[in-house]
């Protein structure tokens, strides 16, 4: 509402009707200012003259008879305009709902206007939902809505919602189909730690050589000398006291994740028929779970202090790789692949230095389990 | 093996006659033995083929040595990986278990690729027009030395009946596996006692009571000897491959040549190899064209094959082997028909090394595969392994086939 003070300016907008009585007395004032300007231009003095007599001199707001308070007068205002605020952005209530809020009848309804008109209870069904999960059945719930219908927010409804055009269908197509993942993981780790000279497919023949062999080598027997020695099968002694825990479908679920190198469901008798499995299941059970970082200096006295590190799967599955490649070399036969393949049945069967190896590496890491938080952080405390 | 019923159905070899082939070095690395236990082979069609032939040449002797006796010729051919060594061992087999005399050449490429000593032979009085012919000692002492172990039971129970000449006669062998076992031993005699045990094999007494047994000659890769060699004259001049008397001896056996024929009955079954072959146009042709004969084509067909008119001349010696008195038949091997790939898929799947379920569907997947049947290619798929099991981890593993 523009105030008093405003009077000296030409009023643009005039949205309002101020009351009779002060609207005299502003327009007297305009005119006495008007007149003065004009002496003013016409090229008098530019002192002051004096006011004609019988009035005084008066300031911006001294014409103004002040006989409300401000909040009374914004009040009075108010009530003349309505409790409600204007419409100053000019958008008018749509006539439907005016018409649904007073309750008009409806033979008063045009035509036109009732054919467009929604029936009660349908409107904006669309599910606000964020989640980028959601389950196809309730998609289709969802694009089942209305019955004369009309499915609000599925403009595309070949799509699923949200979508342009339908999503193609994955079902059939399995990680194999995938050019660069066509191979087993293990396999291919494998072959190609013993691939040298960039010769892929010799190291290839080898890696079929080396799974023949195990096929026909006899099913792997613990070791009684050392009963520690087993392998990572369902069936062993170390399984059966861990809970099985279910495949974690929902990964926002608080069920925690399955290990990294789950044990083999196989039997220990049937291995040599499923050589990819024997190979898998040797190489996960030789893995470390760590590797000790020698940190300098922060032993004291300039030694170095152990600290583990724990290992990812592709991590733990090459250290066992190297260990099986530099005990295959030590071995007599001529060619690499019965090597390595009598290597990977000695481990089987717990006769292998390389037990002695792993078990040196997790005994140091128990030992130096401490030293984990040494390690971490910038800063080196002085 | 004999029985047509058993088409399809794969046959373990017995004991004996394991320890029999092994001898004769009929087991070779080529023919996926390594990831079985006991070996077994497929009874194709093609191996009841041959047992009803040394049926035929068994019912065909008479009571007395030499009656009756007739000489089956065969060569067979075949893809590479189309069975052609294992049917020579079937056919080896087949002749072990009918109690015959089995001379096993096992790699023709010995022969031929001047790893063995050679030496030239003395010509004869007369034959001044003819080719130098050259021995190989140590090649003859292997050949009897295969003869004598993998026949040891049969020969020693056959004395020597002919005279060869003082060297060998006064060595008073008493049986021909002693006999021959003089060959092995001694390479320098070699070349003689080889000659004299095949004349004690192959020529009988006429008349006589005591009969000989048949004796099969196994040649497998015989392409190569059909050309030049890596071997050279005292002149530097190359020496083909039809100047060594082995060689010779068994060619004009396989080809009927001059008198050469097996007196006391037989087969020679001669197969070519496909792998590492030297290039021999003439003898491919002219194994073409005793099959289009076989089929019934007319030389003056447009179908016939004919060679080609601007290639180089054949080789004259190759070129006379297939003259028109050559009663030897050429056998193709093709691929497996469906019963019998079944029965291959069948055992690969008992021995636990194929872990699919052997449908049709199956059978004729991999039949498609492996080029319609060709049996090396049915073995590698029926041992294939490919992707592993995998329950779960961060490689999101898919369950496949093994």
């Amino acid at each position: 509402m523009p105030s008093p003070s405003c009077l000296l300016r030409p009023v643009r907008q005039a949205a309002f009707r101020p009351r009779p009585q002060v609207l005299k007395r502003k327009l007297a004032l305009i005119a006495q200012t008007q007149t003065r300007l004009a002496s003013n231009v016409s090229g008098n003095d530019q002192k002051f003259t004096p006011a004609p007599p019988g009035e005084e001199p008066k300031g911006p707001n001294e014409g103004v008879s002040h006989s409300m308070h401000v909040t009374e007068e914004q009040a009075a205002y108010d009530k003349i305009q309505g409790d409600t605020p204007p419409d100053i952005d000019g958008q008018g209530t749509p006539v439907q709902e005016v018409l649904q809020r007073d309750g008009v009848s409806e033979d008063k309804i045009p035509q036109v206007m009732k054919d467009d008109m929604q029936p009660p209870g349908s409107g904006q069904k669309r599910s606000y939902s964020t989640s980028a999960r959601r389950l196809a059945h309730t998609d289709m719930a969802q694009s089942q809505i209305s019955e004369n219908g009309m499915v609000v927010g599925m403009e595309y409804p070949d799509a699923g919602p949200g979508h342009k055009f339908p999503l193609p269908d994955v079902s059939s197509v399995s990680r194999l189909d995938h050019l660069k993942r066509r191979y087993d993981p293990v396999v291919e780790q494998v072959t190609k730690s013993i691939m040298r000279d960039g010769k892929l497919s010799l190291a290839q023949k080898n890696m079929s050589t080396i799974l023949s062999i195990l096929r026909t080598a006899p099913p792997p027997q613990l070791n009684p000398a050392f009963p520690g020695r087993t392998l990572l099968l369902s069936d062993s002694a170390s399984a059966s006291t861990s809970t099985p825990q279910p495949p974690n479908q929902n990964p926002f679920s608080p069920v925690p994740t399955p290990p990294d190198a789950p044990p083999t469901h196989l039997p220990r008798s049937t291995l040599p028929l499923h050589p990819i499995e024997y190979l898998t299941t040797t190489i996960d059970s030789i893995a470390p779970l760590v590797k000790i970082r020698q940190q300098k200096g922060l032993a004291g006295g300039g030694a170095s202090l152990p600290i583990p590190v724990p290992l990812g799967i592709r991590q733990r599955r090459r250290q066992a790789i190297q260990w099986i490649l530099a005990a295959a070399d030590a071995r007599k036969e001529v060619k690499l692949a019965e090597r390595v393949a009598k290597t990977l049945v000695e481990i089987a069967e717990g006769r292998s230095p390389v037990w002695e190896r792993r078990g040196m590496v997790h005994r140091l890491g128990v030992s130096a389990r401490s030293n984990v938080r040494s390690g971490r952080g910038g800063m080196r405390r002085r | 093996m004999a029985d047509a019923a058993k088409v399809g159905s794969v046959l373990a070899l017995d004991g004996p006659v394991i320890d029999q082939l092994r001898e004769a070095k009929a087991f070779k690395t080529t023919q996926n033995w390594n990831l079985f236990r006991a070996p077994s082979t497929l009874a194709r069609a093609e191996t009841i083929e041959v047992a009803a032939d040394i049926q035929d040449v068994n019912d065909s002797l008479g009571d007395t040595a030499g009656l009756g006796a007739t000489t089956m010729r065969r060569v067979v051919t075949g893809e590479k990986a189309s069975g052609k060594s294992i049917h020579l061992l079937q056919a080896m087999s087949l002749a072990y278990l009918n109690k015959w005399v089995v001379v096993n050449v096992p790699d023709c490429q010995e022969y031929v690729i001047n790893q063995s000593a050679y030496t030239p032979a003395a010509t004869k009085e007369g034959d001044q027009s003819k080719d130098q012919m050259y021995n190989q000692p140590q090649l003859a002492a292997d050949l009897l030395s295969r003869l004598a172990y993998s026949n040891a039971d049969i020969l020693t129970k056959l004395k020597p009946i002919h005279k060869h000449g003082d060297r060998i006669d006064s060595r008073k062998s008493k049986n021909l596996k002693d006999l021959a076992l003089i060959g092995a031993e001694d390479r320098i005699m070699a070349p003689r006692v080889w000659d004299a045990t095949w004349k004690e094999l192959t020529v009988p007494v006429e008349g006589a009571k005591e009969k000989r047994p048949p004796v099969m000659v196994a040649i497998d890769g015989v392409n190569f000897w059909m050309g030049e060699t890596r071997y050279r004259s005292s002149d530097y001049k190359v020496i083909h491959a039809h100047q060594f008397t082995l060689v010779k001896q068994f060619l004009d056996l396989l080809f009927s040549r001059g008198q050469n024929s097996l007196g006391n009955g037989g087969m020679v079954m001669a197969v070519t190899t496909k792998s590492n072959h030297p290039i021999t146009p003439a003898f491919e042709l002219l194994v073409r064209q005793t099959r289009a004969r076989q089929d019934g084509v007319e030389m003056t067909d447009s179908s016939f094959p004919l060679g080609d008119q601007y290639a180089k001349m054949p080789d004259p010696r190759v070129a006379e082997l297939f003259h028109p008195d050559t009663q030897t038949a050429v056998t193709e091997l093709k691929g497996l028909s469906r019963p019998e790939s079944k029965g291959l898929l069948e055992y690969f799947a008992k021995s636990g090394i194929f872990r699919e379920a052997v449908t049709d569907s199956e059978v004729a997947e991999k039949w498609s595969l492996s080029g319609g049947g060709i049996v090396g290619e049915m073995c590698k798929l029926g041992a294939r392994t490919r992707v592993g099991i995998y329950a779960t981890g961060p490689r999101e593993g898919v369950k496949v086939r093994v």
